[in-house]
């Protein structure tokens, strides 16, 4: 039993958390784009966080299922509709046998993630389900989907625990124009701080010229002391922002390499690097510095609201009551108080 | 001492000496094996570049300062005793054709300006920059033990080191879009071992028959950060003998320590 792609979509491509433990030997992470985003979906869909999703970008797929499949779509708004009637975001639901789904541009954001309940039978290559696209590896045979393509689910459901609970409310919530905070460093000091404070205090728009590796961006130049900004090659994580001698920062995506030979001026935190995935070229970015204490507080309580979700989904309710407020549906599980 | 930073909240950089040298690096992996050895609870990967080592970690299991004063303690010392004993170190013959034509595994592949059949398509301008003949410029390239740098920037792909400057001839003024997998690109005391089609700019002198990097094989990558290259000469007819081994899995590469044979020095 399986899915069969009709329509691929603009970038269609298998990402989980990502590819750990090869970047010694060039292997790039790859992964979701806006980890946060393919996380909920899964969450919502009843599997691990860090199950394989499908990543579509800018403009979504249509994908027809053999079987009765519980499904979950969360990130960027792609008005998704099964055979015709729409259907919700950010919420779990069962897509019958036989029917489509179908997915069209994003109206914010533009990454959307399609989560699968039991998983896509998609091969684990080095731990991860994710296609590292620039080597044509992992995922489906290495390359973004197909028209015509055909993705085995592991373990088809045609509904969970606590199905009418699995929704979250989550609004039209990625913006065109964000900022974002920084950790400086590690060569924060090859900058004059004249460039410092023109990183800090300047809007910076994202260039056409960016894809899964990198985001490039245009704005004021952030000025190197002496003019120079080559480094002896490093290693680099998802989020740092790496400044080449035009001064024009570059944020570094999934499919980063694992070293480069340019000064890195801070690196953007986890929790804020979904806001820069959901940003289009012309979509801009402010930089604001903050301290790995800070970032490390915000990321571990994300984590834990994670925790809290898959156990608010998977908790054994007395009743679960409909409510309708203002003619939207709610449903509230009540459980025994410990 | 080696100085630790955060790199953003899930990782941080232990940054040796600024400078590419084999004794720098030495200490990278020797702190790199102490953490391995250590096994600290919460690291991801880590990855080894000229002189710094990046620790990919979960704060969830462990905060920076923690993390970061484990690591400050398993580099104790290290920066005393790494130039030192190198007889354990494990050397890999790698065979080299310097000039000749080859096929390309790729047909389709689009190696801009040549068919990328000729294995040193730069030997000539090699030789007229450095004075050298062609014999001279092969002498000079496998005299040496080298060493591996690292291998984090592309699948494959490995910075070697050799212990002296050998040439003098500069990069390219434009680098090539694409080199054949299997080429050595060399630029002052350094080669580079392109596992992969992949951009290079720096002059091409030779090509290894090997096979570099294999998903189905047990050892992908061939080639090792932190252990020692020996390139030998081959002719033409070792090549293609070798190349054919190294596709179907049969090629058995020649490794030994150091200390096992002489010239190691």
């Amino acid at each position: 039993m399986a899915i069969i792609i009709e329509n691929p979509g603009l970038l269609t491509s298998v990402q989980d958390a990502g590819r750990f433990g090869m970047q010694r030997y060039g292997m790039s992470p790859a992964g979701a784009m806006d980890l946060d985003s393919m996380k909920l979906a899964n969450i919502l869909a009843g599997n691990d966080p860090n199950t394989g999703t499908l990543e579509c970008t800018y403009m979504g797929p249509a994908i027809r299922f053999e079987e009765d499949e519980v499904i979950a779509i969360a990130g960027a708004d792609m008005a998704p509709t099964v055979d015709g009637q729409p259907v919700p975001m950010w919420q779990a639901f069962c897509v019958p046998a036989g029917s489509t789904l179908t997915t069209g541009g994003c109206r914010n954001g533009c990454r959307s993630y399609i989560a699968f309940a039991g998983g896509l039978d998609i091969p684990v290559l080095d731990g991860s389900q994710s296609t590292f696209l620039r080597s044509g590896l992992g995922g489906l045979e290495g390359r973004k989907l197909r028209a015509g393509d055909r993705i085995g689910l592991r373990a088809p459901q045609a509904a969970l625990k606590n199905m009418v609970l699995r929704t979250l409310p989550r609004p039209q919530r990625f913006k065109k124009n964000v900022t974002v905070r920084v950790i400086p460093g590690p060569q924060d000091d090859r900058f004059t701080e004249a460039g410092l404070s023109t990183l800090y205090t300047s809007q910076y728009r994202i260039s056409e010229k960016s894809d899964r590796m990198g985001f490039r961006t245009e704005g004021p130049e952030i000025e190197h002391v002496n003019n120079d900004a080559n480094i002896l090659s490093d290693g680099i994580p998802y989020g740092a922002i790496q400044v080449p001698k035009d001064g024009k920062p570059i944020i570094m995506m999934s499919e980063h390499a694992g070293s480069g030979g340019y000064t890195k001026v801070g690196t953007v935190i986890s929790v804020d690097m979904p806001l820069v995935a959901q940003l289009a070229p012309g979509g801009t970015v402010r930089f604001a510095p903050t301290d790995v204490d800070t970032a490390q507080d915000l990321y571990v309580e994300k984590l834990a609201e994670y925790d809290r979700l898959i156990a608010l989904f998977n908790a054994d309710y007395e009743a679960v009551y409909h409510l309708n407020i203002n003619g939207v549906d709610r449903y509230v599980g009540v459980t025994k108080k410990e | 001492m080696p100085v630790i930073k955060p790199v953003g909240d899930c990782a941080l950089t232990v940054e040796f000496e600024n400078r590419i040298s084999i004794g720098v690096n030495r200490q990278v992996h020797a702190v790199d094996r102490r953490i391995a050895e250590a096994s600290v609870p919460g690291i991801v990967e880590t990855v080894p570049t000229y002189r710094t080592l990046i620790v990919h970690y979960r704060p969830e299991i462990i905060r920076y300062r923690e993390i970061a004063k484990k690591i400050g303690d398993l580099c104790e010392g290290v920066s005393d005793n790494a130039q030192g004993d190198a007889s354990d170190d494990i050397v890999l013959e790698l065979p080299v054709l310097y000039g000749g034509e080859v096929d390309v595994d790729d047909p389709n592949a689009l190696y801009d300006g040549w068919d990328g059949r000729e294995t040193s398509p730069d030997m000539q301008a090699i030789m007229d920059h450095e004075h050298k003949s062609r014999e001279e410029i092969i002498d000079i390239h496998t005299k040496n033990l080298c060493y591996v740098y690292f291998q984090a920037f592309a699948i494959g792909h490995s910075y070697v080191g050799n212990p002296e400057k050998i040439f003098s001839i500069p990069r390219r003024a434009t680098p090539r879009t694409l080199i054949p997998a299997g080429t050595l690109g060399v630029y002052g005391d350094q080669t580079v071992l392109n596992g992969v089609d992949l951009p290079c700019g720096w002059n091409l002198i030779g090509r290894t028959p090997v096979v570099l990097y294999d998903r189905n094989r047990e050892q992908q990558s061939l080639v090792r950060s932190g252990e020692w290259i020996k390139f030998v000469p081959i002719t033409l007819k070792e090549y293609k003998e070798i190349h054919e081994a190294s596709k179907h899995g049969e090629y058995v590469p020649v490794t030994y320590k150091r200390s096992e044979k002489e010239g190691a020095k």
